[in-house]
């Protein structure tokens, strides 16, 4: 009579050992160094440069963060226009209490004041080209509108308006920023697929490279009666391991490496605190690590281990 | 209990490596296989192991149809088996110990059970205190001595022994056939594939002869002690 083959599965266990599993996973790791230690460097410069775009990303969302909240439209007024015209271009605006709240009248002197004194420090001689009364900007109105206005409307009231050369509405400009943003988030993701893919790919020949040297003993594993389990733990083990080790190595690497960058971009932009994104960033690494590292096990694996 | 019931084996390429063969080995049988090179030996010792699946045919085991056999299932059906290989097969860089060690780990024995039953095996396979030694500092009967005692580690049913004296000197293959015995007289199911028909005069038991993948002859012969040179 023929007994159902689901007596065999009770008859041992399935002979996984955490302790041991590790024990050959550092084992494998040490014996095979060279390749290891590569895995782990190129490993780490892969997270070093998926960390810097996340973190290129956060600040462009830090730095303008700010913007989509400002209701403002600033109109550049023809350049030969008098005083007496520019007020009452100014006053016309006013009137139209149903959109607009408030207009402040940028002179062009003004405008040119505050230029100079933005860059006086890093560029001095930057307007020591203009002559003597010579002023390259134009007098500006900066129009503050009303709340739930549509700010098209509105713009297109002002351009059609005498002695309006120029209508510049932030709205428009959190548009070509958001939309700038959306590119570069875009080509984030892209970029940081192919890394990862990459550094799977750098797994996976480390990895096959262990397998290969230890094949036969894969071999022998498969005779005495272990189950996948017990022989593919040791490598899914090391890749992790690889994945844990590059990412405490790219963790603080790239705290400096940001550090340091912020502080050169200190006078131009605000950047991020880096206390904000370090754990996330942190949790990031060793999730992206360790995934990769039992990806590529599991890929290098899979050819072996066929019953 | 073995029984091949009209098993078919071919290759890839189309050789025909096992043919209609029928057969059955008993439980508690010393069973020799013999046949020159290409008579199908390594192929049945394939298919018994699950290397190979059968062309055609039923291979049953102790009443179940290991041809049906889920792959999942394949490893815990592989440990009714202690294998011996004509190349050893061990971990030339671990100790006899670690060699050992491991096939009981693999089927989930715990350190204690470990380190009490390998000092006993190494003593059935004459080895005592040789825990510590690397098999590839160590001649090859002790290896295949180091092989039979990985082999009888997990109680296995079946001792499979495929060209266990290939590599080893005459009279050290004398001792592997020896222990062979001493291990069928223990109440194993012992199955020796082998072309040194002079050790099966010798040893006798069972003896089916294969040709071109077919079962010629099947007969036993008695036990004649040592054979004076």
């Amino acid at each position: 009579m023929k007994k159902s083959h689901t007596h065999l599965k009770h008859k041992h266990n399935h002979g996984f050992t955490l302790f041991y599993q590790i024990e050959q996973a550092l084992g494998g790791l040490w014996s095979n160094r060279l390749m290891t230690i590569a895995s782990i460097l190129v490993l780490s410069a892969c997270l070093v440069v998926i960390g810097s775009f996340y973190l290129l990303v956060c600040n462009i969302d830090y730095s303008t963060s700010d913007i989509s909240h400002l209701n403002k439209i600033i109109v550049y007024l023809n350049e030969d226009y008098t005083e007496k015209e520019v007020g009452t271009v100014k006053a016309t605006i006013e009137d139209m209490k149903d959109l607009v709240q408030g207009v402040t009248l940028i002179t062009k002197e003004q405008a040119l004041a505050e230029e100079r004194k933005k860059y006086e420090k890093e560029y001095p001689h930057m307007f020591d080209a203009l002559e003597e009364g010579e002023n390259p900007y134009r007098d500006s109105l900066e129009i503050t509108y009303q709340e739930g206005i549509s700010v098209k409307v509105l713009s297109d009231k002002l351009t059609q308006m005498d002695g309006i050369e120029r209508v510049v509405s932030y709205p428009d400009i959190a548009d070509s920023v958001n939309h700038l943003k959306t590119i570069i988030s875009r080509a984030f993701t892209a970029f940081i697929l192919v890394l990862f893919a990459v550094t799977v790919f750098i797994i996976i020949l480390t990895i096959r490279f262990a397998v290969i040297s230890r094949r036969e003993e894969v071999k022998i594993m498969r005779y005495i009666g272990a189950t996948m389990h017990f022989i593919a733990a040791p490598y899914i083990l090391e890749g992790i391991f690889i994945g844990l080790f590059s990412a405490c190595i790219a963790a603080p690497i790239q705290k400096l490496i940001y550090l340091h960058i912020a502080d050169i971009m200190q006078g131009a932009v605000t950047p991020l605190p880096y206390s904000e994104v370090g754990s996330t960033l942190l949790i990031g690494f060793f999730a992206i690590g360790c995934l990769t590292g039992v990806i590529g096990s599991g890929i290098s694996l899979y050819r072996y281990l066929r019953v | 209990m073995i029984e091949l019931k009209n098993v078919t084996k071919v290759y890839k390429n189309g050789t025909t490596a096992i043919s209609n063969l029928n057969l059955k080995i008993n439980t508690g049988e010393i069973c020799f296989i013999v046949g020159e090179s290409g008579a199908g030996k390594s192929t049945l010792v394939k298919l018994l192991l699950m290397e190979e699946k059968v062309t055609d045919g039923t291979i049953l085991v102790d009443n179940v149809d290991i041809t049906k056999l889920w792959r999942y299932d394949i490893p815990y059906y592989r440990r009714q088996f202690g294998v011996v290989f004509q190349d050893f097969r061990l971990f030339g860089n671990r100790t006899v110990y670690d060699n050992i060690a491991m096939v009981m780990r693999a089927v989930g024995k715990k350190h204690k059970e470990i380190k009490e039953t390998i000092p006993r095996i190494l003593n059935v396979v004459g080895l005592d205190g040789t825990e510590e030694h690397l098999p590839e500092n160590m001649s090859g009967g002790e290896q295949q001595r180091v092989a039979l005692a990985r082999a009888l580690a997990n109680k296995p049913s079946y001792i499979l022994a495929d060209e266990p004296t290939g590599n080893i000197d005459p009279k050290r293959s004398r001792e592997i056939m020896r222990m062979l015995r001493r291990i069928h007289q223990s109440g194993k199911t012992v199955i020796v594939v082998t072309h040194e028909k002079h050790l099966v005069e010798e040893f006798g038991g069972r003896v089916l002869h294969l040709e071109k993948g077919r079962l010629v002859k099947d007969e036993t012969l008695p036990y004649r002690g040592e054979v004076k040179q």
